[in-house]
């Protein structure tokens, strides 16, 4: 296949199947619509990788067209947004769609006419990364949606569905994050960096409720931020070169007048997009949203958007103080956020936290830029997106089936959903166990992290890196803890049947979790080293290690050890015959039943309760906190790339 | 891969035999040192062995099916760092993997429905929480000083690493303390009378379970000794030496101190025995200038 044609289907016919979602109303159809689209994207991301890297050039009559129609529809989201403003009354969301409206116009008007940047598209090994990650994982999660937005509307008894808008903007998305991260022309890049911030936008606000309308505000004007610092950074870039490349970009940030200030306004658009602190509050929100949305956002979409520019920009700021103090603000964004997931009783709340903690790993290894910690954050983003992925869909799962999202509520949830209870623990376990890919990112990042060329800030940043990576053991520890609670004696219940659309991408999910955890030194090879950009110098992947400068890590061996000693008789355990006593209560226990002599010789019913730390007033005060810092960390760093 | 030689397995798997007998005899030990300084006689040198096979020996009875899988993790993956530190490998997989086992126990505790389990089991986390931090940094604090997170280069050093790292050992003996639960630390279960919660995490934990659980007990002993010993690994004798004496050191602390709350271990070990470390680390920074 042509390669015009390959990326022209990884962007457009998402964006096709969407409409056609939309405009047919009938449910047989738009299941098979979805399920073709899915699996066409999928093959489409297979054949790219096969495809490897290449750069393609729009010829002019064609680039002209299409830069003619992206600034058409430019022109058309920021009008919308303005009008958003308008009709809500929220004078921030005026200002910022108006702060991009006129800088846009004076762009088009000084250089509409000049050639785009060339190439248009650069197809590397980091976009191949990518590609697979938004193709594969998205398109499970649209599969998902299938069954999820049946449940979804059912509980909530519409009358009239509201899928064919939903399917419109969750495929829309999927094309958009394609072509941002095939862009070089950064004026495209910045129109799908826009269209991700307006079907971010439509998917939250979804379910029109005012919750969900004040929070879809909110993303709105966050990510409004966002969009006027790129637009900064492109003015800047134009006045001082003329070009728009982001290859240009990175090669000559340092040496041009303006020194890292476009850089430092790309990163402040990506820090935004990825929720990182200040910006935390529109991703805690996005959770109003149908499960399929947060799914998105975290794992494969909008928050990776703001990573993989970091990753792009890594190179301009090698070495630089600049670099050193977004190492330390990504640190101090995973501590913060850590800490404030211990404090959490809600399910989604902390799967939010540690996803910005994620995030702020991969910014912080980006930042430091060596070729480990590079590997470390494609690692992580790569295995981020599958594991959170598959927590979010089966915590959706288990929120349809149980009402609630709340983890005290799933106490003991092993004896009612025990494939639903399997799936989120080996999900949270893949987070925190090794050999799993995100322990072995943090491994490789804990590595690489000490070895930082300035030591004043490499110590800070493995203090800020240790504590962080203690504090996500305990969250995700009591969480699991919760729902394997069980009582010692209890019928045997029969596994809960769930429909294809749920157990397919969850059990895909849970295969590739499991697959990939063995298969890390071919992933490293194949995927993650070429995407350095470098030689791998300082990094190998052995048959059954990897093994860094510094030290090396044996996987095979661990994997045995964890599948011999722990998964199997964990699987194996129906079968065993051992007998069964129920638990310790001082001789007060009332027969098999989970419940004590009390006072007065009173039944009692046993109860337990998770410990969070702090109380709501801690954790607000400790995110006012770590606004204040957390702005302070980017007003320095903006003053250091001057 | 380079494949592993064959003396090294060997040397793995001897390391395997006999390291839960060290434990064991450090245990014995532990029993008797505590009941002299109790007035009391003490039970003989090899009591511990004489319970493990007692327990192995006992009629399985489990109170939750899930808990056995755990148990058997706790004990596989403490085993597992113990054959890094014998094969000299990565001193930060080891950390995370020994941090792992401590995750096992905690759900294994989780896992049951019992309260005194229950509260155990939120302490080992508390645990986890102080110790993690210390022993992460002990790895870093060790690759500033000799290049390398292998425990292999510490035997190449010319001077010991105690030299370079005086502070990081006081942390690390205090992750020794926590982990080999010696009074003030011995929140979430203790051999002493003085512990108000039944017997903590392992309440629940019968028979060959409850055996496994001890000799999981024992490797980390050995682990974590194996670690100090690191500080002075030529002549070795002087590290295993270091390592008895920071051990009978903790003895003595046991009996002499009272057990204190898990908010005091927490901020004790964040506070004092991380800033030890850093201050060691920042010392080192200075110096090497």
């Amino acid at each position: 296949m042509n390669h015009t044609h390959l990326i022209a289907l990884l962007v457009l016919s998402p964006v096709a199947a969407g409409l056609l979602c939309a405009l047919i109303r009938v449910r047989p159809l738009r299941i098979a619509t979805i399920v073709i689209e899915a699996l066409l994207l999928m093959a489409c991301a297979g054949l790219l990788f096969r495809e490897g890297a290449f750069e393609l050039t729009l010829d002019p009559e064609v680039g002209h067209r299409g830069r003619m129609a992206i600034t058409v529809l430019d022109f058309a989201i920021l009008l919308y947004f303005f009008f958003v403003g308008v009709a809500r009354r929220h004078l921030l969301a005026i200002l910022l769609s108006l702060g991009q409206l006129v800088p846009l116009a004076v762009l088009e008007l000084s250089w509409g006419n000049a050639p785009g940047a060339t190439p248009t598209v650069i197809v590397d090994h980091l976009a191949i990364v990518m590609i697979l990650i938004i193709n594969v994982v998205g398109s499970l999660i649209c599969l998902y949606a299938v069954s999820y937005m049946d449940d979804h509307e059912h509980h909530l008894g519409l009358t009239r569905s509201r899928q064919p808008r939903f399917f419109l903007w969750l495929l829309v998305f999927l094309g958009a994050m394609n072509g941002l991260v095939l862009a070089n022309d950064l004026l495209w890049l910045y129109f799908f960096w826009e269209t991700t911030t307006f079907c971010c936008y439509q998917l939250i606000r979804h379910d029109a409720t005012a919750l969900a309308e004040t929070n879809a505000l909110r993303a709105l004007w966050m990510n409004l931020v966002g969009g006027v610092a790129f637009l900064a950074a492109l003015m800047l870039m134009g006045i001082r070169t003329g070009s728009l490349g982001l290859r240009e970009l990175t090669a000559q940030a340092v040496a041009g007048p303006l020194g890292l200030l476009p850089v430092c306004l790309l990163s402040l658009a990506a820090f935004s997009k990825s929720a990182q602190v200040p910006f935390q509050g529109w991703l805690l929100g996005a959770m109003v949203a149908p499960t399929p949305v947060s799914a998105l956002l975290h794992s494969s979409t909008m928050v990776k958007a703001g990573v993989y520019l970091i990753l792009r920009l890594a190179g301009a700021v090698s070495g630089s103080v600049f670099g050193a103090v977004v190492a330390i603000y990504g640190a101090f964004v995973l501590v913060v956020t850590s800490v404030a997931a211990l404090m959490r009783s809600n399910a989604k709340s902390v799967l939010a936290y540690s996803t910005i903690g994620n995030l702020g790993l991969i910014i912080l290894c980006a930042a430091i830029n060596t070729t480990l910690s590079v590997a470390a954050a494609v690692l992580l983003t790569i295995f981020h997106a599958i594991s959170k992925g598959l927590l979010f869909m089966s915590v959706g799962a288990i929120e349809s089936r149980i009402g609630s999202r709340e983890i005290e509520d799933m106490d003991g949830l092993l004896e009612r959903y025990p494939w639903l209870t399997a799936v989120t623990t080996l999900g949270a376990l893949s987070m925190l166990a090794p050999p799993f890919g995100v322990l072995m990112s943090k491994w490789v990042a804990l590595e690489a992290v000490p070895g930082f060329g300035p030591k004043t800030a490499a110590l800070p940043i493995s203090l800020l890196l240790v504590c962080g990576s203690a504090v996500t053991i305990v969250f995700w520890v009591k969480w699991i803890g919760r729902m394997l609670s069980t009582r010692p004696v209890r019928e045997q219940k029969p596994i809960e049947k769930l429909s294809v659309f749920y157990n397919a991408p969850l059990a895909l999910l849970l295969v590739a979790v499991i697959a990939l955890a063995a298969l890390i030194s071919p992933l490293m090879k194949l995927l993650v080293l070429p995407s350095l950009g470098r030689g791998g110098a300082g990094l190998s992947a052995g048959f059954a290690s990897i093994e860094t400068s510094v030290g090396a890590f044996s996987t095979w061996p661990m994997l045995v050890v964890l599948g011999v000693f722990l998964l199997i008789p964990a699987l194996m355990l129906r079968r065993n015959h051992i007998k069964a006593r129920s638990a310790y209560m001082c001789g007060e226990n009332i027969g098999d039943q989970p419940a004590f002599h009390s006072l007065a010789d009173q039944p009692q019913e046993l109860r337990f309760g998770g410990f969070y730390f702090g109380q709501v007033k801690t954790e607000s005060r400790l995110m006012t906190w770590s606004t204040i810092i957390g702005v302070l960390l980017l007003v320095i760093s903006f003053w250091v790339a001057q | 891969m380079n494949s592993i030689p064959f003396d090294t397995l060997l040397k793995v798997a001897l390391a395997l035999v006999l390291a839960p007998i060290c434990g064991g005899l450090l245990t014995g030990l532990d029993r008797i040192l505590t009941a002299r300084l109790q007035g009391r006689l003490g039970p003989p040198l090899l009591q511990p062995f004489f319970d493990l096979i007692k327990l192995f020996g006992k009629e399985p009875i489990t109170s939750n099916r899930l808990q056995r899988a755990f148990i058997w993790g706790h004990l596989a993956m403490t085993m597992t760092s113990l054959g890094l530190l014998v094969m000299l490998d990565d001193l930060l997989a080891l950390t995370i993997i020994l941090g792992f086992a401590s995750v096992c126990l905690v759900l294994a505790g989780f896992a049951v429905r019992s309260p005194y389990s229950y509260f155990g089991a939120q302490r080992e986390l508390m645990v986890l929480l102080s110790c993690e931090p210390i022993l992460l940094l002990f790895a870093i604090a060790y690759y500033l000083d000799t290049g390398s997170f292998l425990a292999s280069s510490a035997l190449a050093l010319k001077t010991p690493l105690l030299a370079a790292l005086p502070l990081a050992y006081l942390g690390l003996v205090v992750a020794l303390a926590m982990k080999t639960r010696k009074s003030p630390f011995d929140v979430s279960t203790s051999h002493h009378a003085h512990q108000e919660l039944v017997k903590g995490v392992t309440t629940e934990l019968s028979g060959r379970y409850l055996a496994m659980a001890e000799l999981a007990q024992w490797y980390e002993l050995t682990v974590l000794l194996g670690l100090i010993a690191l500080f002075w690994p030529r002549p070795l004798w002087v590290g295993v030496l270091l390592a008895l004496v920071s051990y009978l050191a903790l003895i003595l602390l046991d009996n002499a101190s009272a057990r204190l709350t898990w908010r005091w271990m927490v901020r004790t070990s964040w506070s004092v025995a991380v800033s030890a470390i850093v201050l060691n680390m920042i010392g080192l920074y200075i110096l090497r200038r």
